[in-house]
C-alpha cells in the first residue's frame, strides 16, 4: 500500500474522532520520516500497526462525550438541513416505530423469563400444596388420594426439571439484552452516513 | 507487564527522550524502542496525554519542504520525571522486602 492510499483510508475510518487530523498529519511524518531513513514506502507503511488497531487505540484513549460530542456536532450541509425538515413526518415516526419494537422486543422478552420462573415456581409451590393435601384424602377416599400425590409428584418433578432451562433461558436472555444494547450503542459510534 | 504500569513508565521514557533534546515522533520511537517496546500507534496516544497534562508542548519546523513537529518537554514534565525516580525508589525498597520474604519462605 502507498503513503497516500493509507492516509485516505485511515482517513476514512478516523473521521468520527475529534481532532482525527492531528492523527493523520503524525502518521504522513512518521512514514515520510521511515522513507527518508531508507525504508521503501510499501515497506514503511506496512510496517505500520493497522488501521483497525490505530482506530481503536485513539477510540480507547477518547472520553465517550467527546466521541458523541464529535458526531453530533458535525456541520450539516443545507440540503440535508431542507431533508431532515421535509422529512419530519416520515423518519420522526420511523424512528418512534423502532423505538417501540425495541422496547417491546425487551419487554416481551422479560415477560417471557419471567412466565418461566413463575411457570416453575408454581408448579414447585402447587406440587406441595397437593401433597399435603393428599394426605388428607388418604383418609376418606384411598384411590384419590394416590392420586394426588402421583400428580404431585409429577409436579414437583416437572418444576426440578424446568429449573435449569429457566435459569438458562434467564441468564441467556440477559446476555441477548447486553448485546443488543451495546450494538445500538456503537450505532452511535461507528463510522457512517449521516442522515 | 501490568497495562497500567507500562502506560506510567511509557510517558516517563517519552519524557526522558525529550530531556536530552526536543524530538519528533519517529526519533522518539527510535530513541525508547531500545528499552520498552513502543509502537506508532502507542506513542501518539501518550503524546496527546501528555500535552493535554502540560507535560510537554509542540513546534512545527520545516524540514525537507516539509512541516515535522517537535516535542519539547516544560517544566511539568521534569518534575513528573523526579516524581517518577523517587517513586521508584520506593518501589525498589518494596521489592528488596518482598524478595528477601520470598528467599526467606524459600528456606
Amino acid at each position: 500500500m502507498t503513503k497516500s492510499e493509507f492516509l485516505g483510508l485511515l482517513e476514512n475510518e478516523l473521521k468520527d474522532i475529534p481532532d482525527y487530523e492531528r492523527a493523520i498529519d503524525y502518521y504522513r511524518e512518521i512514514i515520510e520520516d521511515r522513507m527518508e531513513d531508507g525504508t521503501a514506502e510499501e515497506d514503511a507503511v506496512a510496517g505500520l500497526d493497522s488501521i483497525d488497531t490505530i482506530r481503536n487505540r485513539l477510540i480507547g484513549e477518547t472520553p465517550l462525550p467527546a466521541l458523541i460530542n464529535a458526531k453530533v456536532s458535525k456541520p450539516i450541509s443545507s440540503l440535508n438541513v431542507v431533508l431532515l425538515i421535509v422529512g419530519f413526518p416520515v423518519w420522526f415516526s420511523l424512528l418512534i416505530a423502532a423505538g417501540a419494537v425495541v422496547f417491546a422486543l425487551f419487554v416481551t422478552t422479560a415477560a417471557l423469563v419471567f412466565s418461566f420462573f413463575l411457570l416453575v415456581f408454581t408448579l414447585a409451590i402447587g406440587g406441595v400444596a397437593v401433597f399435603i393435601a393428599a394426605f388428607f384424602h388418604l383418609g376418606t377416599n384411598v384411590p384419590y388420594g394416590v392420586l394426588n400425590i402421583g400428580a404431585s409428584m409429577m409436579m414437583i418433578g416437572g418444576s426440578i426439571l424446568l429449573i435449569n432451562p429457566a435459569l438458562r433461558f434467564g441468564q441467556k436472555s440477559i446476555e441477548g439484552a447486553k448485546w443488543s444494547l451495546e450494538k445500538i450503542k456503537s450505532l452511535f459510534i461507528r463510522k457512517g452516513g449521516n442522515p | 507487564m501490568d497495562i497500567q504500569l507500562k502506560r506510567g513508565i511509557l510517558e516517563v521514557c517519552v519524557l526522558s527522550a525529550l530531556q536530552k533534546e526536543d524530538s519528533y515522533g519517529y526519533q522518539i520511537i527510535k530513541d525508547v524502542s531500545p528499552y520498552v517496546e513502543i509502537s506508532e500507534s502507542t506513542l501518539y496516544p501518550i503524546l496527546k496525554r501528555l500535552e493535554a497534562s502540560e507535560c510537554v508542548t509542540f513546534y512545527s519546523v520545516e524540514y525537507n519542504s516539509r512541516l515535522r513537529k517537535y516535542y519539547k518537554i516544560t517544566e511539568k514534565g521534569e518534575e513528573k520525571i523526579s516524581e517518577f525516580l523517587s517513586d521508584f525508589k520506593e518501589m525498589m525498597a518494596i521489592y528488596q522486602f518482598i524478595k528477601e520474604d520470598t528467599s526467606h519462605d524459600e528456606i
